[in-house]
């Protein structure tokens, strides 16, 4: 097959995960012939989703070069039959309670899962969107969001006392929220317009007097009280006790930005899982030419001296290209072995300790899983360690209606990833409580980190051949994208990097030349006024939303007015 | 909530690389052929509305974008049809023979809740051709096999039953979409470009 393959293309991409992909589309948009290559016969690589069984594979096989130190535990029976003779052994083990979560747990047993297993959607690199992030503007602003579908997060959670409570987004929530008094509800409110109207002339004073301090002392100087503050610590601007005032001004910004844009909550998930974010890169680099080989194995890279042009060996066939982009775990040995020194393997930092968890029970009240279970957001501290845990319920197309699937990332600080997570794990799962959710599967690996040391320089040292990073520690993907973004600048340095891919119904077709189909081929003038077209169309977008912002500032103030008046 | 309307049906177009879906999709859209043959680019998806009992829907057909020339295409390209068009050229038996894990790997992808009544279609491509190479006969026996799917024989290159065969696809995708109502699986989904009527539509920050 390798065979039909031209022997000549601008960018061989080797890897399909997030960064690889975006700049595998970038290239393509702005005419470039690419290759896309990967050597797993499915898209994503260290990004994709999996249905279960195949999860349960990776993992029993222990991995690959980018997923180590796997494990995984069942906390059910083999079967329903045995769980229902061994009910009493079940139950013992597991501390179960009460009748009804013993209920839950028994209508579950590895062979019913395992039969859903395609309803399953198992990311190994989870994350979680801003409606008004970096991603959801790439989106847009590239096209490429007409082929991904999304859920809003139904509740950005926080622990406070052992309890799990729900962070108030919208406005109605914060006046619904049996959570919080009314006093509390003022001060939170007043709090976040504070925060919307920083770095208008009314906080001046306020960003000159905090200048150097942390965000935590500023909340303090506004005299909020402990559970505001852990609101807005942990759920809001999701800062740290040394997060600078700056930076926590910003991220509270954040935030609010992407308030009441889609759902309730300023975060959004992809329907089926992140899996799919790399293909919607994959699809629009297809779409514009580029040429896709899954299952296929890199042999060799050679780069002749005086042309820095490379040789990729691809199953015994030489094909050349201007352009290099691998993900680290996928550059071929042979390569690495004969360029130690100059292109030897970096130092593994920031890995990331994952953990992926099924229950038949939500996480928290009834109230944050009305209706069958919400999407819903925790961040996590132990410590000066803070974890990331995103509950998904089967509304979001991950896992089968009944189950809940529970993802909890942190930071490695080893490579034992159930003793990294075990800090947060209790606080959720502790078996001793009968509230708490009830394992029915459970599983722990390492998603490996590559970062260029200064002793070891990266491949990226070359003009030839970039290294693409792992999953940065971060809820949306905001440094993935920028790290994406900046070897595509390295490739071409004055393209744009995604611009707008037009809509089907856009497309003129002159003549029956298929490559009048792209927008490239539009004369330079056609192609300013479509830009033109869209320039204005994004002001007009802007200028909504400040008209929207202007009407809930009133209304707020209003609010304020009624409340000082009780 | 969960009987809304979906007025938006997905359909997507499978078959080995040059049998013709391409052509097929620019005929029936664009009533155009080229026969100057180049794997797919630039094809993305095509919307038409169409009239099927009674009611106008917008029919979106996927195209491959080429992903299928060497087996890969993503699950992501699976998610959420409506109805599935096979493809296979009539002058090339190995084409015809393929339809059959073509078949297979749209219901292990796309997991259907129901995959003994999905809506598939099948189309004989390329008739127009003299030197044909798969008999109508054998081609029916195969559909009829596989739960009785309809079976057109096509010519993207003079037009020859392609509309017929679009509307029995627009017709059979409609059917299974109704079913599919009775159990929405995933209420409340949001399209990023289609911005405003999500806002409209969910968001409860500006009533209170």
């Amino acid at each position: 097959m390798s065979d039909d393959l031209p022997d000549k293309f601008d960018l061989i991409v080797i890897g399909t995960g997030f960064p690889e992909s975006c700049v595998a589309a970038a290239a393509s948009r702005i005419g470039k012939t690419v290759l896309h290559i990967d050597p797993n016969e499915y898209y994503g690589g260290v990004w994709a989703s999996f249905n279960l069984e195949s999860f349960c594979a990776l993992l029993e096989q222990g991995g690959n070069k980018e997923l180590r130190n796997a494990s995984q535990k069942w906390h059910v029976a083999e079967t329903l039959k045995v769980a229902e003779a061994e009910s009493d052994t079940v139950a013992g083990e597991t501390n179960i309670k009460t009748d009804a979560a013993k209920q839950n747990v028994l209508d579950w047993s590895r062979e019913t899962l395992l039969q859903q297993s395609r309803r399953f959607n198992l990311d190994l690199s989870p994350k979680i969107l801003y409606s008004a992030g970096r991603l959801v503007q790439l989106l847009v602003s590239s096209n490429i969001c007409r082929y991904a579908e999304f859920r809003a997060v139904d509740h950005v959670c926080t622990r406070f006392q052992n309890n799990i409570i729900n962070v108030p987004c919208s406005r109605s929530d914060v006046f619904n929220t049996k959570d919080l008094n009314i006093v509390e509800k003022r001060l939170l409110m007043k709090f976040l317009t504070l925060c919307m109207t920083y770095g208008e002339d009314k906080t001046d004073e306020d960003a000159l007097q905090f200048r150097g301090k942390t965000f935590r002392e500023y909340l303090q100087e506004q005299k909020v009280t402990e559970k505001i503050s852990i609101c807005v610590m942990q759920a809001i601007a999701m800062c740290n006790d040394d997060t600078s005032f700056e930076e926590g001004m910003a991220r509270t910004q954040q935030f609010l930005n992407s308030l009441g844009r889609y759902g309730n909550t300023p975060f959004l998930f992809p329907m089926y899982g992140c899996g799919e974010i790399p293909q919607c890169f994959c699809r629009l680099c297809a779409v514009f030419g580029g040429i896709y080989c899954l299952k296929r194995q890199i042999d060799d890279i050679n780069i002749e001296a005086d042309t820095n042009i490379a040789s990729v060996v691809l199953e015994g066939k030489t094909i050349k290209a201007q352009h290099v982009v691998s993900a680290p775990g996928h550059l071929p040995n042979a390569f690495l072995q004969r360029n130690v020194g100059v292109y030897g393997q970096a130092e593994l930092v920031n890995s990331l300790s994952r953990g992926i968890f099924l229950s038949a029970t939500p996480l928290g009240s009834e109230e944050l899983n009305s209706g069958g279970g919400g999407v819903n957001l925790l961040r996590l501290l132990a410590g000066t360690q803070e974890a990331i845990l995103i509950q998904l319920s089967h509304f979001s197309g991950t896992c089968p209606k009944g189950v809940f699937l529970f993802h909890i990332t942190t930071t490695a600080q080893s490579d034992q990833p159930a003793q990294d997570l075990a800090p947060f794990v209790s606080q959720v799962f502790n078996p001793d409580d009968e509230n708490a959710p009830k394992l029915l599967y459970s599983a722990y690996f390492t998603i490996m980190g590559r970062e260029r040391t200064s002793a070891t320089p990266n491949v990226d040292v070359s003009t030839t051949i970039f290294c693409t990073s792992t999953p940065y520690y971060e809820l949306d993907y905001d440094k993935s994208i920028i790290s994406a973004r900046e070897i595509f600048a390295k490739l071409y340095a004055d393209a744009e990097f995604l611009p707008r891919a037009p809509d089907p119904e856009e497309i003129v077709i002159e003549g029956e030349d298929p490559r009048a189909l792209s927008e490239n081929s539009l004369p330079d003038d056609l192609r300013e006024q479509l830009r033109e077209l869209e320039n204005s169309a994004e002001n007009m977008d802007i200028e909504d939303t400040d008209a929207a912002q202007a009407g809930e500032c009133t209304q707020e103030d209003a609010e304020t007015q009624n409340m000082d008046a009780d | 909530m969960a009987t809304r309307k979906k007025s938006l049906l997905k359909v997507i177009i499978l078959g080995d690389s040059s049998v013709g879906k391409t052509s097929l999709m620019n005929q029936y859209i664009n009533k155009r052929f080229s026969n100057q043959y180049k794997a797919t680019i630039g094809a993305d998806f095509c919307t038409k509305e169409v009239i099927a009992d009674d009611r106008v829907v917008t029919m979106q057909i996927w195209d491959t974008a080429g992903q299928e020339r060497f087996q890969s295409l993503g699950v992501a390209f699976y998610r959420g049809a409506d109805c599935c068009v096979l493809v296979y050229d009539v002058t090339s038996p190995n084409s015809f023979k393929n339809l059959d894990s073509w078949r297979d790997e749209f219901l292990i992808q796309a997991s259907p809740r129901d995959p003994d009544h999905f809506p598939f279609v099948v189309l004989g491509n390329k008739v127009d051709m003299d030197n044909r190479q798969v008999s109508t006969r054998r081609a029916q026996q195969w559909c009829q096999s596989k739960n009785d799917m309809p079976y057109f024989e096509t010519s993207a290159k003079d037009g020859t039953n392609v509309e017929l065969a679009f509307q029995t696809i627009a017709r059979n995708a409609l059917a299974q979409e109704a079913e599919v109502e009775l159990y929405n699986e995933f209420p409340d989904q949001i399209r990023l470009n289609t911005d405003r009527n999500n806002r409209n539509g969910n968001s409860d920050n500006c009533q209170c």
